[in-house]
């Protein structure tokens, strides 16, 4: 477990409905080359920095489970039906999974450290992790983000092996700028972050949430959890927990974590809510997530 | 006060073979490892660096089951962390130990083969090959083989993904989460990246020229390196040298092309420097990421001058011994820096005949025995603009 005190000034998030991205990124050639999530992600990445009053950034830390999927796709069509010749490099060059922070930091001409996690259902965990590593060493601001696009072959190929039996398909892009200490407007703080390193299920992950919950002195009165891991929402409300299903907002994908930490927060915002809220995560068959958020 | 952070174990595979052993004998020896393309069929005449070795004669030497249809990536990548891991000889008894391992490509020559099926009928492909499409399953493959329980991540920042891995490794070290890291890169070739750079107009049918003022563009290469990195308390049975410099920054300029200024290279360098403490006469070779197009060695060049002024440290590109290993070229990378800080050489730049017209920078050309090398410096820059440089200081404090 590692402990920290990310403060949350700024957040934003574009789940289902796309806001208009005339607002955020003014330049029409630029947003027509740009695929979704590239698109999603950079608007909701500029709208949390508007959101915490804009300025100075020290960092740029995103995490995406799928990537850049729309772009990928689109250089293997091209190669296949063109037979490899005179192909369009747009694509290929949005293709890596690190675009995205890429663009923001030239929309914003910032020229700070930079770094894009692709670990599948921790990659937006991983993210905060380093963010939290950044403020240990004394940077200041962070802008951090989560992102993943359901395009339509990814949502025929999960269709494919039965997932959509089980979950409800999703996808997002959700950023937060994270200060190391409070400011005045502050959507609440990430206190404490856990990343199980092995896919665990049952009674194995119960007993390290458990843990997670004694550790960080989390007691069922003041705490409510939102959970992205169905199998769980049963045992923990046995446990005495107020427990809400936070996939039933966005929906199942990898960076789901970062949607759930935005709804953590908005708890935050209602004086009779909860003092804190434990987000369980878990993608399909991924390793499990822990994050304890507190009002602040 | 923050603990030091040593390098007690290296693994690498490249096109120069299998281990570290085959890259120091290579090296000095000068000889490079480029050839024709003879992985998969493609129209196109690369000249690349491909691992002498096919996946099943990997798996193979890696005692995996034959069932399975591994990606090349995973294959590479879990050869030189195993490498790394055992080169060591730690006991892993109590101690918290980490895998981060960086990709570009990730499974993408298997999803290749599925997607050619899946795109003639959409009820085709064999779905079990879309299992390691994601870059990070194959770093959750290759933690499960090599056992390592206390964390996991993936990184992928084009090709500078490796050098961030280290980065991230060294500054956990560094903050007591964890005693142990297994950090580098692993990627293969694949129809996707040989036709990507391609299309962009930058691969060069012939060997690769960095730093050379008739440079047309890289060759591609495949392979995986990793440096077992660990604190001061874990007993390995050699200490390479020390982590001492890291920094990481953006150049901010255009998503694909450096800056003319190469601000975000001098800005990794300069941060890399001072954080290491040492003034810049004391880096006795820089490994720079010189991958020998038009736009990248110019800005490295302009960048180095910038930050050096008169004084530039020998250097040399080792990408016309590899060719360029996009997402592992930091960690094999990484890894030639520290054998150069170890042994005492300075290993050539292949393939140079005359200064480049943008910077007066000339590289090393010849394998230089260089006894006393008290720090040396890596380079690995990527599309999106990011630049990433560390440093290794002698283990002798």
């Amino acid at each position: 477990m590692i402990r920290t005190n990310l403060y949350i000034t700024g957040m934003a998030g574009i789940t289902r409905e796309e806001p208009d991205y005339k607002n955020y990124i003014p330049d029409a050639g630029l947003r027509r080359r740009m695929s979704r999530v590239i698109r999603m992600s950079v608007a909701s990445a500029l709208m949390a920095l508007e959101d915490s009053g804009n300025g100075k950034i020290d960092a740029i830390v995103t995490g995406t489970g799928w990537g850049c999927l729309a772009d990928t796709e689109k250089f293997l069509i091209s190669i296949l039906d063109n037979s490899e010749r005179l192909l369009n490099p747009s694509s290929f060059i949005q293709s890596t999974s690190n675009t995205i922070g890429a663009q923001i930091a030239l929309m914003l001409e910032d020229k700070h450290y930079n770094s894009t996690y692709v670990h599948g259902g921790s990659s937006f965990e991983s993210a905060l992790l380093d963010a939290a590593l950044l403020v240990s060493e004394g940077k200041k601001r962070i802008l951090a983000g989560g992102f993943d696009e359901l395009t339509p072959t990814k949502s025929h190929l999960l269709e494919r092996m039965g997932m959509w039996k089980k979950y409800i398909p999703g996808e997002g892009s959700h950023f937060f700028v994270l200060e190391g200490e409070r400011g005045e407007h502050v959507h609440g703080k990430i206190s404490a972050l856990e990343i199980i390193p092995h896919v665990t299920d049952g009674e194995e992950i119960l007993a390290s949430l458990r843990r997670f919950l004694a550790d960080t002195g989390t007691e069922t009165s003041s705490a409510e959890i939102i959970c992205g891991d169905h199998k769980l929402l049963k045992p923990l409300s046995e446990m005495g927990f107020n427990v809400k299903d936070y996939k039933q907002h966005c929906g199942e994908y990898p960076t789901a974590s970062a949607c759930a930490l935005r709804q953590a927060l908005m708890a935050f915002r209602d004086q009779k809510g909860p003092e804190r809220v434990i987000i369980v995560s878990k993608y399909i068959n991924d390793v499990s997530t822990f994050m304890l958020t507190e009002r602040s | 006060m923050a603990t030091d952070v040593y390098i007690g174990g290296l693994g690498c595979v490249t096109a120069l073979g299998k281990g570290v052993d085959s890259q120091l004998k290579r090296l000095k020896e000068g000889k490079g490892g480029l050839g024709k393309l003879t992985l998969f069929k493609t129209s196109h005449e690369a000249t690349v660096g491909e691992v002498p070795f096919s996946n099943k004669m990997l798996a193979e030497s890696l005692n995996l089951p034959p069932v399975k249809e591994y990606s090349r990536t995973t294959l590479l990548g879990l050869a030189a962390a195993a490498e790394a891991l055992s080169d060591s000889g730690i006991q892993r008894d109590g101690l918290r130990i980490g895998f981060i391992s960086a990709t570009s490509v990730g499974g993408m020559d298997v999803s290749e083969l599925f997607y050619g099926e899946y795109h003639k009928d959409k009820n085709r492909g064999k779905l079990r090959q879309l299992i390691g499409h994601d870059c990070g399953a194959s770093t959750q493959f290759m933690c499960e083989q090599l056992g390592i329980g206390d964390f996991s991540t993936t990184i992928n920042t084009a090709c500078s993904s490796a050098n961030n891995a280290i980065m991230l490794g060294a500054r956990m070290i560094k903050a007591g989460m964890l005693d142990v890291v297994i950090a580098g890169g692993t990627d293969s070739l694949c129809r996707f990246t040989v036709n990507g750079f391609s299309s962009l107009g930058i691969l060069d049918r012939e060997l690769c020229r960095p730093f050379d003022r008739s440079r047309a563009g890289l060759n591609l290469g495949e392979g995986a390196g990793y440096l077992l990195l660990c604190s001061d308390r874990v007993k390995t049975s050699r200490r390479y040298g020390r982590v001492t410099g890291y920094a990481n920054a953006n150049d901010a300029f255009h998503q694909t092309a450096s800056s003319s200024t190469g601000d975000g290279a001098y800005l990794a360098m300069k941060g890399a420097l001072e954080m290491s403490g040492s003034d810049s006469g004391r880096i006795g070779y820089i490994n720079v990421h010189g991958t020998g197009t038009q736009n990248n060695d110019a800005s490295e060049g302009v960048a180095m001058k910038r930050l050096f002024g008169g004084s530039v440290p020998p250097f040399s590109s080792t990408k016309g011994f590899t060719g360029h290993t996009l997402g592992a070229a930091g960690g094999v990378e990484s890894v030639f820096a520290v054998l150069s800080l170890y042994y005492g050489f300075i290993w050539p730049n292949l393939n140079f005949r005359n200064r480049i017209e943008e910077a007066d920078v000339t590289p090393v050309t010849r394998c230089v025995k260089a006894g006393n090398l008290k720090a040396v410096m890596t380079n690995s820059f990527g599309f999106g603009g990011n630049c990433t440089s560390l440093v290794f200081e002698s283990a002798k404090i």
